[in-house]
């Protein structure tokens, strides 16, 4: 009996510590558990707050290049105002110096003389303003993104580091790998500059201040809505090429239109020219020429076009052949030419600006800026932190070693806890456009609406992280 | 009494030392439910910490940065901290811009304002209480949180143009 009874607690004892055994194992499994999922959250904790902060001064940054933007365009309509005051100046003085010294409008002409130095210095003055504006702040647009970049990187390792110094950070950021704010956008900024402007004292500021009378009402608002084309090359380009019938048309301008009446009149006389020196054949003319000299054959001789000034000659089989100048589309090119080649002679631009860096070149060294993949939510606005830290060597002995004994010796040293893990966060960028407050804000203007905004996500579309 | 006497020996407690072993053996399993109890309580004082922590962080920097308190997670204190992070580096602007004699128009803050962000640290204490004594007593867990902050939209939907322009026309062009 008592042999039993000794047999019975024995093995109830060994049972028993058995399962002792197993349940410690479970105990300590579940604490690297634990452990495991602690470490898990805590690097995604770093790797959101690496992302937030990135984007959180990447908005900033945005808000900074539209504010800049707004900044260099707000300079741009007085320096239309004060170029379109100038000009209108110099165009009143051949109406009015002629009546001196005791004409009616001699008063004019004395007030112009007198006050025209003051309108050029102002004019110097605006001139250099804008192009010192426009070269630093259209730089720091440029840059500001990747200073921002890695202030951020620098704060949030700083801070990381002093909660735990094990955690590796590292970031994916389009900011660093370039410019993620492209120019190309001075046409924009021109274009809102001229429409802001155009509607207030800036434009003919010169009368009566300067000068009680403009004889030639109306043109330093011609002059404005040109400038945008002429200064900012919004179509210049396409003008110079003959495709626009948008140019300039300074038809007030004496020695404009004088310029376009002897243009013309000289293509006409060429015309007239080239038919009478045409002897039975077709007559040669210049390309110039040909643009305005329409030929067909007449019923009769002088059977020309209704409006049309021309001249006939007589092929060898004896057919007549009127041709006719077309002065009024003559008059109209020539018009938007000779505005044109006036407007450049006096803002002192090159001859032609054929391309983005000349033109940045003519402005200031730089220029406003637009996201460079365009739109609202541009794919390289984003960047992704990453975090990475090992799992404590502790923990990962405690699961080996629990793991081997339940397995009776079989098991292998886990891979999963000593496998470097990447806890990525990312953020975006963007323009809350057509929601909320911002909603009717046309796309072109988009950059120069302050209000980016930012949020998180869990990737970057397009982009490798 | 002799009959419960009877009873346990024919039971196998038959001797003080098969008492004791019984007794080492229960006390051993009561050891690990209080041990395991003890690991419990600490991983629901951590989540509480952490938890709040996280809740406390995402609301203050989704409110521009107000401090705000966790709405759920009770038992755990969070202390959201709200500071300077940086500043644009835009001395250059702000001194050429402020020299044509601006600087008071609505979005000019974005040159100069701090930028923000939020830290959060939580702490919550294991419940529970073994023997009249709470479990792992004094002991308190913590959960850190850090986000950057949004920020307020400094422009209206007109934009900032009109003002920029009048300010610098009016100091510097008006009446030659």
């Amino acid at each position: 009996m008592l042999l039993r009874d000794r047999r019975g607690a024995i093995a109830l004892t060994v049972s028993q510590m058995f399962l002792g055994a197993v349940s410690l194992g479970i105990g300590m499994f579940r604490g690297t558990d634990v452990n495991a999922a602690f470490h898990s959250e805590n690097q995604v904790a770093h790797a959101d707050y690496g992302a937030s902060k990135l984007a959180a001064d990447h908005a900033r940054s945005a808000n900074v290049v539209v504010n800049n933007n707004v900044v260099m365009a707000s300079i741009m309509g007085p320096r239309f105002g004060v170029e379109a005051d100038n000009i209108t100046l110099d165009a009143n003085l051949p109406l009015t110096c002629p009546s001196c010294p005791h004409g009616a409008l001699c008063k004019l002409c004395t007030q112009n003389k007198a006050n025209k130095p003051r309108a050029e210095a102002k004019l110097q003055w605006v001139r250099a303003q804008q192009k010192t504006l426009w070269g630093t702040l259209g730089k720091l647009s440029g840059k500001i993104d990747n200073l921002a970049s890695q202030q951020a990187q620098g704060l949030v390792k700083g801070d990381v580091a002093k909660s735990d110094s094990k955690v590796n950070l590292r970031f994916d950021d389009p900011a660093q790998k370039g410019e993620i704010w492209g120019g190309g956008n001075a046409g924009t900024a021109c274009k809102l500059a001229s429409k802001d402007v155009l509607p207030t004292q800036v434009t003919g500021h010169a009368f009566p201040t300067l000068v009680d009378k403009n004889l030639l009402d109306g043109l330093p608002k011609t002059l404005e809505q040109a400038m945008p084309q002429m200064i900012c090359q919004l179509s210049s380009l396409a003008m110079s090429k003959g495709g626009s019938s948008d140019g300039p048309k300074l038809d007030q301008l004496k020695e404009v239109t004088d310029k376009t009446t002897a243009d013309c009149d000289e293509l006409e006389k060429s015309m007239k020219a080239s038919v009478a020196d045409a002897t039975g054949s077709r007559p040669t003319f210049s390309s110039d020429v040909a643009k305005y000299a329409q030929c067909s054959t007449a019923a009769k001789k002088g059977g020309l076009t209704e409006g049309g000034v021309g001249a006939w000659y007589q092929t060898s089989s004896g057919k007549t052949v009127s041709c006719v100048f077309d002065r009024k589309k003559c008059d109209d090119d020539k018009l938007e030419d000779n505005s044109e080649e006036f407007l450049r002679d006096k803002l002192g631009l090159p001859e032609q600006i054929t391309n983005a860096a000349s033109l940045a070149s003519s402005l200031g060294g730089s220029e406003t800026r637009k996201p460079s993949q365009g739109g609202a939510s541009p794919k390289n606005f984003c960047a992704c932190t990453f975090a990475d830290k090992p799992v404590d060597e502790t923990m990962v002995n405690i699961s080996d070693a629990v793991r081997k004994i339940s397995s009776f010796g079989q098991s292998e040293p886990s891979e999963a806890l000593r496998k470097k893990r990447d806890y990525r966060s990312c953020g975006k960028w963007y323009f809350p456009d057509r929601k909320g407050q911002f909603a009717s804000t046309p796309q072109d203007e988009t950059p120069f609406v302050a209000a980016w905004k930012w949020q998180q996500t869990s990737s970057c579309p397009g982009g490798g992280s | 009494m002799k009959r419960y006497l009877r009873r346990a020996r024919s039971r196998g407690v038959s001797s003080i030392s098969n008492v004791l072993e019984s007794a080492m053996v229960m006390g051993w399993f009561v050891a690990l439910l209080v041990g395991e109890r003890a690991v419990s309580s600490a991983a629901d004082a951590r989540r509480k910490a952490e938890s709040a922590a996280s809740e406390s962080a995402t609301s203050s920097s989704a409110q521009n940065c107000t401090a705000k308190q966790p709405s759920v997670a009770a038992g755990a204190n969070a202390s959201p901290s709200v500071g300077n992070a940086g500043k644009p580096d835009v001395a250059s602007a702000i001194s050429l811009v402020q020299g044509l004699g601006l600087g008071g128009e609505r979005t000019f803050p974005n040159y100069t304002q701090q930028m923000k962000s939020v830290k959060v640290k939580a702490t919550a204490s294991p419940d529970g209480v073994v023997g009249g004594e709470p479990i792992l007593d004094g002991k308190q867990f913590e959960g850190e949180r850090a986000l950057g902050c949004t920020e307020k939209s400094l422009d209206v939907p007109k934009g900032t143009l009109e003002d920029y322009r009048q300010k610098l026309w009016t100091k510097n062009l008006q009446g030659y």
